[in-house]
């Protein structure tokens, strides 16, 4: 499957928040209320068009669980982007933020967009942290932020795919060096989208279009 | 399983491509021919597909739920033939690889157009039509051996769907007793169970067992009033934090604990019958009471996720909240190191898998160093959880069982399971207002002293390790020499002030054990190589007990005893490895036992020593920009060792907690069990270097299919795994006749034949007078004691998931992500009978070539 860029993503939170309901639902378009709990990492991938160029995502869903930061920290590392996620119904999970971004900006390179994430927005009844505290959190730390849902799917696509747009601009921008795989970026094995690369030969129009999602 | 094989299988195919209506095919294949490659050629003609595709298939699962399983490998389409196809195979084709293959909805009776077909001519079909899918000779050849390693020599496929031996039943248990109940056998009973497992309704008896619930020697009498008093001890435990609960103080770390676990029972095995149904299902509230009293009273361990999942099984097999509590706090014993924050035993295991592939399978290691995913981190899952989610639940109890018992007998020391670690709550003044305070300030002293002793430890480790490796270097063997120096030129990494401390300190530091008599290491094997002999030898029970007993292997009990030893041992066999260190420094935390840090500061863990996969990662993605190499390892650095350090782990397995306890020999029944009786194999392979292993043999061998169509192929011989491939084809000097002859007496005639396979695979070692020593040493991987942490078979039922799905991989050319999606999806999905029977054949050979190892070394 060719594709123009690649870029590496990371979700962390803590346990619980809804991490890897949230790559099910971007990946397989799809909510899954009993999960198993993830141990170590778990992984997931899909194509997504910014500026008429094909772009993989590829995704590692982290345990949210403390016992496996020191696993988790490894894979800060060569991730151009990370999701940020909180509970809005559980209060300790954004009072943990801090605590994961700095973790975060530590292990990782510092041109790592960071996506602030409040997620399970369709429990609003239960809702303990206010959109506003999220904005706030987020504009102090300059993250981008976005509550979603992913269980009603709400904002899930624009969630990564706004990421990606502002990791894409930044290549524009040349803030990323994009010839070194440790900032999580990686230049698909044909430079151009619209010839396909590799092995596939006819099937890759194919698998080009059928990977593209908006 | 439907063992019985049918002539043909009808099939009705789906075919669903986005923004296209589904398409559909019925044919009917032969299933004793049709391999994935057929069917995918049969696929594309009926579709006329171009692209690339994905093709699953329909399958009612344990839990009457409809779901739908790729098929990516012949073992796959194996599954699919036996498990689903009555009356029809549903199979789905998705032109997206790896799709979503819900999406298409299952109106599967319209619109199926026939196709003829004729399977036998299926390889026709496999023309350059076929774009996504690589159908070159190569690939035929890997797939070929794909199928020689899960199914030896000419039992294609029966062999490998039929365990060795039929699971211990409640007749055979008996004789494993004495009049008044005691197990007399216990190493051979852990023989039977290795190889076949326990009938479902025993396990709830027999687990206790070979999870060492059980001091030595107890009579039946005496295990119930043990069992009776122990529940009653868990129920004290469990209503010590009930009570607080229930009077509001649900705060602290019990608040923190529950609604831990609360979060994590709500998700573990719901889809299992057991656990099935509403969330106030009653298993899953025990499954939070075991938890919960596990965490409250083990405050070093606490509760880590993935713990569920290890309790689990034994509430499902116990159903009894008491006695599965009993049993996890021996599983514990074991595996709660798996849990320390620090990650060294993880990273031990993590280690010691990457030895083990590249021994077994260089091409596939190379593979995978080629997309820098030799860090084998997607395999965490296998490791922390002992693969128990590999396979659907009721399948993943069988490979417990006989992964328990592979590991060598430990009955709890001092005659008596532990089953608190610090009573919670902690002894304190009585209740008052102030007990939320006192609690948590309890608490929060165990918590700190955790810490401390952790950077204790780790300092500890720092001045007297002197031991070489350092966990950083430990994944690349090859690499060691170049990532020293690496790390040295590297100082922004925190762990290198590790390495040179560790480097200037003397060995004798390591710890002060070496004035201890040494022990003869060859006493230390006592294998299941042995379990094979026995199994296939002697005339009956009695008499191996007899033999056993007339061994008189050696026991080690003590820590000192053993850490001599093992010191011994390595420095005059094996050549230091890169297992040691985290082995060490994994001891030393499990020596000072609290000083697990559960820090909540994730710097914490930075100080000392972050994980090793990381920092191998980016060491050696520039290590590699200076050197493309990729096949070149250089040679094996094996200078420098402290042997002393190895033990200490092995003898946390062995006995974790009688450390105090001075050295002495008892009977061979509590042995430890790495020991192989019959010392009179040599090994007749030179061990290869690493170098060597590098390289492939190509042999000719015949294939011939159940239609009788023969087909000669090269087949790879992995190098020096030797192993079956040699022994099953004989380099026949078959030392142990009296093995073979007696092969018939143990296990019941219904399981004859299967047991043969096994005795002989075990006994054809090939005879042969060992080089040198230091050449036996070069290329080994550790000992039983120490590989896989001490669980070696562990260490082959993840490298047979490897070589299992290795084709399918590297034809797909897969990346890091999609491999790890791929095993990820394959979660609960293996096939536990071929995995255990290709692990076990694994590890036959593996404990054959330690056995000779030892034999030469002592003789």
């Amino acid at each position: 499957m060719s594709y123009a860029y690649l870029f590496k993503y990371i979700i962390i939170g803590d346990t619980g928040v809804g991490k890897s309901c949230l790559l099910l639902q971007f990946t397989d378009k799809r909510f899954q209320p009993v999960h198993d709990l993830t141990i170590g990492v778990e992984f997931g991938a899909r194509m997504i068009t910014i500026d008429g160029k094909q772009i993989k995502l590829q995704i590692w869903d982290t345990a949210g669980q403390e016992a496996f930061r020191s696993i988790t920290r490894s894979y800060y590392r060569g991730a151009a982007g990370a999701l940020l996620v909180y509970d809005i119904t559980r209060r300790e999970t954004f009072n943990h933020l801090t605590t994961w971004l700095e973790d975060a900006r530590q292990h990782s390179n510092s041109n790592m967009v960071i996506m602030l994430i409040g997620n399970k927005s369709d429990l609003d009844a239960r809702r303990e942290v206010k959109r506003e505290e999220g904005e706030a959190f987020a504009r102090e730390h300059g993250l981008v932020f976005m509550e979603t849902s992913a269980k009603t799917a709400a904002n899930v696509e624009e969630a990564f795919i706004n990421t990606a747009k502002e990791i894409y601009e930044k290549i524009q921008e040349g803030v990323f060096d994009i010839n070194n795989e440790a900032n999580g970026i990686k230049i698909g094995p044909s430079h151009s989208p619209t010839i396909p690369g590799g092995i596939s030969g006819p099937g890759g129009q194919g698998s080009a279009q059928g990977g593209g999602c908006c | 399983m439907d063992s019985s094989p049918r002539d043909a299988v009808r099939v009705k195919v789906k075919k669903c491509e986005i923004r296209h209506r589904p398409e559909y095919r019925k044919f009917s294949v032969d299933p004793q021919i049709t391999t994935i490659e057929v069917l995918q050629s049969l696929l594309i003609k009926a579709f006329d597909i171009k692209g690339e595709f994905t093709v699953s298939y329909r399958a009612v699962d344990e839990y009457g739920a409809e779901a739908y399983y790729f098929i990516v490998s012949d073992w796959d389409l194996d599954a699919a033939f036996f498990d689903a196809s009555e009356p029809y195979l549903y199979l789905q084709v998705n032109l997206k690889p790896f799709g979503e293959t819900s999406e298409c909805e299952s109106d599967w009776e319209q619109n199926i157009q026939h196709v003829a077909t004729r399977p036998e001519l299926g390889f026709a079909y496999k023309t350059p039509r076929l774009p996504g899918i690589i159908m070159n000779k190569m690939e035929k050849t890997l797939n070929l051996v794909q199928r020689a390693f899960g199914n030896l020599s000419e039992e294609l496929n029966q062999a490998s769907i039929q365990p060795p031996r039929e699971p211990l039943t409640d007749a055979e248990f008996r004789k494993f007793l004495d009049p008044i109940g005691q197990i007399i056998q216990s190493k051979e009973l852990r023989a039977v169970i290795y190889f076949g497992g326990i009938e479902p309704s025993l396990r709830k008896v027999v687990w206790k067992h070979i999870l060492n619930v059980y001091p030595d020697g107890m009579s039946g009498l005496e295990r119930m009033d043990y069992m009776k008093r122990k529940a009653q001890e868990y129920i004290n435990l469990r209503d010590a934090w009930k009570n607080l609960m229930q009077n509001g103080q649900n705060i602290g770390d019990l608040g923190y604990v529950t609604s831990m676990v609360r979060k994590d029972v709500l998700r573990t095995d719901r889809h299992h019958k057991f656990y099935g149904g509403s969330d106030d299902n009653q298993n899953t509230a025990s499954l939070f009471n075991i938890l919960t009293t596990y965490a409250l009273n083990h405050p070093s361990v606490s509760y880590c996720q993935g713990m569920s999942d290890l309790a689990s099984p034994l509430l499902v097999t116990m159903r009894d909240e008491a006695q599965a509590y009993i049993c996890l706090c021996a599983l514990m014993k074991r595996l709660q190191e798996n849990f320390m924050l620090n990650g060294i035993a993880m990273t031990t295991k993590f280690a010691h898998l990457s030895e083990g592939l590249q021994y077994y399978d260089p091409e596939f290691y190379a593979y995978l160093k080629l997309h820098q995913a030799d860090d084998l981190l997607f395999c965490y899952r296998w490791l922390l959880l002992e693969m128990k989610r590999e396979f659907a639940l009721d399948e993943a109890m069988r490979m417990l069982e006989v992964l328990w018992a592979s590991l060598p007998a430990v009955p709890p020391p001092n005659g008596e399971l532990s089953l608190v670690e610090v009573k919670f709550p902690p002894s304190s003044p009585p209740p008052s207002p102030n007990i939320k305070q006192i609690r948590e300030n309890a608490y929060t002293k165990v918590c700190a002293l955790r810490r401390q002793s952790s950077s204790a430890s780790v300092n500890s480790i720092k001045k007297r390790n002197i031991n070489t490796d350092d966990p950083l270097t430990e994944n690349d063997t090859g690499e060691l020499e170049r990532s020293i120096s690496h790390q040295q030129s590297k100082p922004e990494s925190e762990c290198l002030d590790v390495i040179k401390n560790r480097k200037n300190t003397p060995p004798e530091k390591c710890f002060s054990l070496d004035s201890i008599p040494s022990l003869n290491p060859k006493k230390l094997m006592t294998t299941l190589l042995d379990f094979d002999q026995k199994l296939g030898s002697s005339g009956g029970l009695d008499q191996q007990v007899k033999t056993q007993a007339s061994k008189c292997a050696r026991v080690v009990r003590n820590l000192n005893e053993f850490l001599n030893f093992t010191s011994l041992n390595k420095s005059r066999v094996i050549p230091s490895n890169d297992s040691e260190v985290p082995i060490k420094m994994s001891t030393d935390d499990s020596a000072l036992h609290n000083n697990h840090d559960e820090s909540n500061s994730p710097d914490d863990l930075t100080d000392f020593l972050p994980m090793t996969t990381s920092i191998t990662r980016e060491l050696r993605l520039e290590l590699e920009s200076l050197d493309r190499q990729v096949f070149g390892p250089s040679p094996p650095v094996k200078d420098q060792q402290c042997d002393c350090n190895i033990s200490k782990q092995e003898h946390e397995i062995i006995e974790s907690e009688a450390e105090t306890e001075l050295p002495k020999c008892s009977p061979a029944t509590d042995v430890f069990v790495w020991e192989n009786p019959l010392h009179t194999l040599q090994n007749k392979q030179n061990p290869a270097t690493p170098d060597e292993q590098v390289e492939l043999e190509y042999d000719g061998e015949i294939i011939e299919d159940q239609n009788g169509v023969k087909s000669v192929t090269p087949i790879r011989l992995f190098k020096q795994t030797a192993r079956y491939d040699d022994v099953s084809d004989s380099d026949g000097t078959d030392s142990w006749p009296q093995n073979s002859a007696a092969t018939d007496s143990v296990t019941p005639p219904v399981v004859q034949e299967q047991c043969e396979e096994v005795t002989e695979l075990t006994n054809l070692i090939p005879v042969g007078i060992s080089d040198d020593e230091q050449q036996l040493g070069t290329d080994s991987l550790p000992p039983p004691s120490e590989f896989g942490g001490g669980n070696p078979f562990l260490m082959f039922l993840c490298i047979t998931l490897l070589l299992q799905h290795r084709d399918y991989v590297i034809r797909n050319q897969m990346d890091y992500n999609e491999m790890a999606m791929h095993f990820d999806k394959m979660v609960r999905r293996h096939n536990v009978t071929k995995v255990l029977n290709q692990a076990r054949r694994l590890f036959a050979s593996y404990l054959k070539r330690h056995a000779n190892k030892s034999e030469y070394v002592n003789s």
